[in-house]
């Protein structure tokens, strides 16, 4: 289960480090934030910042696994930060809360991985780091949780106003499919990110519980499977988009 | 939230086509948008003129107003002075850029 686990792990670094250089060189030329954000969320989060945090709870030299851990832990919350600002940025510039959310959650963000670290700092005994890192783990999961709802939420939305368009034949059916993967993507991580809530309060460790690795493992392959659709797509996959699309259409004119 | 450079045009030509109130014509307007999937803050001129095309018509027989046909055309033709770019971004060119 673990060697599964660390593979899954694998791909979905590998693929987030892609899409994130690719997001990151296109911000570069077009200066859009949206590429930005989005670019450095998956770079600093799931590219590098989880690994580490990964590896660095792993390695039992606390010399070399100090510097590893707090430098990973500091980029998986400055990535999920990107993250909620990319949502306002791309779905709701102009709305003042919307804003204000993402700073909450941030500060959120922000304090949790301050406490995670802080329980990790404190000693070398996993069960002791656990126990007192109980408090920052949760809310880590429930803003992330939250965050994900949002985007999916927001994806959802978007999908119902493009379908609309499509219909006056004033949106791209490629473009379209992309909100309901992002909707999707968002579900998933909503769904693992959840179970491992209900691990926590449980009183599970995340790291070793089979059930929770599993499930943990499945939500990245999905993700992974999410990300090339919506940021890689497959030629193959884009013409099956458009050929249903346009039966679709045919079929209601 | 500020509207888009069309949605105003459109708006405009409307109250002075159609002899509407101001938020008469901006609600006509608003709910034609929400029937297209549309938004008044970053509606293109090209989109506007198909929301004016096929579904504004449906708005404004429900206001009783005459001569649906001329207005529109009136409207449509508002539309046609301004360029077809909006300045403001919105998700669905986001969304394209990020995998274009």
């Amino acid at each position: 289960m673990a060697s599964v686990s660390m593979l899954c792990l694998v791909v979905y670094t590998i693929v987030s480090a892609i899409v994130g250089v690719r997001l990151l060189v296109r911000a570069r030329g077009s200066r859009g934030v949206p590429e930005l954000l989005a670019g450095m969320s998956y770079v600093a989060a799931p590219a590098v910042g989880y690994p580490m945090a990964i590896a660095g709870s792993m390695v039992h030299d606390r010399t070399v696994a100090v510097p590893i851990y707090l430098v990973g832990e500091t980029l998986l919350v400055f990535g999920c930060c990107c993250f909620l600002f990319f949502t306002v940025k791309v779905f709701r510039p102009s709305a003042r809360w919307a804003f204000w959310i993402a700073v909450v959650g941030t500060l959120a963000l922000v304090w949790s991985g301050v406490a995670i670290v802080q329980a990790y700092l404190s000693s070398s005994d996993t069960a002791v780091i656990t126990a007192r890192a109980k408090p920052g783990l949760t809310a880590m999961v429930a803003v992330l949780a939250l965050s994900y709802v949002w985007t999916a939420l927001e994806g959802l939305r978007y999908y119902r106003m493009m379908r609309k368009r499509m219909a006056l034949g004033l949106a791209d059916p490629v473009v379209t499919n992309r909100f309901l993967l992002w909707t999707f993507s968002g579900l998933t991580s909503v769904a693992w990110i959840s179970f491992s809530a209900l691990m926590l309060a449980a009183g599970a460790n995340l790291a070793t519980n089979a059930a929770n690795v599993a499930v943990t493992s499945a939500g990245g392959i999905a993700n992974t499977v999410f990300l090339l659709l919506i940021f890689m797509p497959p030629a193959a996959y884009t013409r099956w988009v458009e050929r249903t699309a346009r039966s679709g259409a045919l079929a209601t004119v | 939230m500020a509207n888009s450079a069309a949605f105003e045009a459109a708006q405009t030509a409307l109250e002075r086509s159609a002899g509407m109130e101001r938020w008469t014509a901006r609600g006509a307007l608003q709910l034609a948008l929400m029937d297209a999937g549309l938004e008044a803050s970053n509606v293109s001129a090209a989109q506007m003129k198909v929301v004016v095309e096929r579904l504004l018509p449906k708005q404004l027989q429900s206001q009783k107003i005459a001569d649906i046909p001329a207005v529109c055309e009136n409207v449509r033709g508002a539309l046609a002075l301004l360029g077809d770019e909006p300045k403001t971004d919105s998700p669905d060119r986001v969304f394209q850029r990020l995998a274009g």
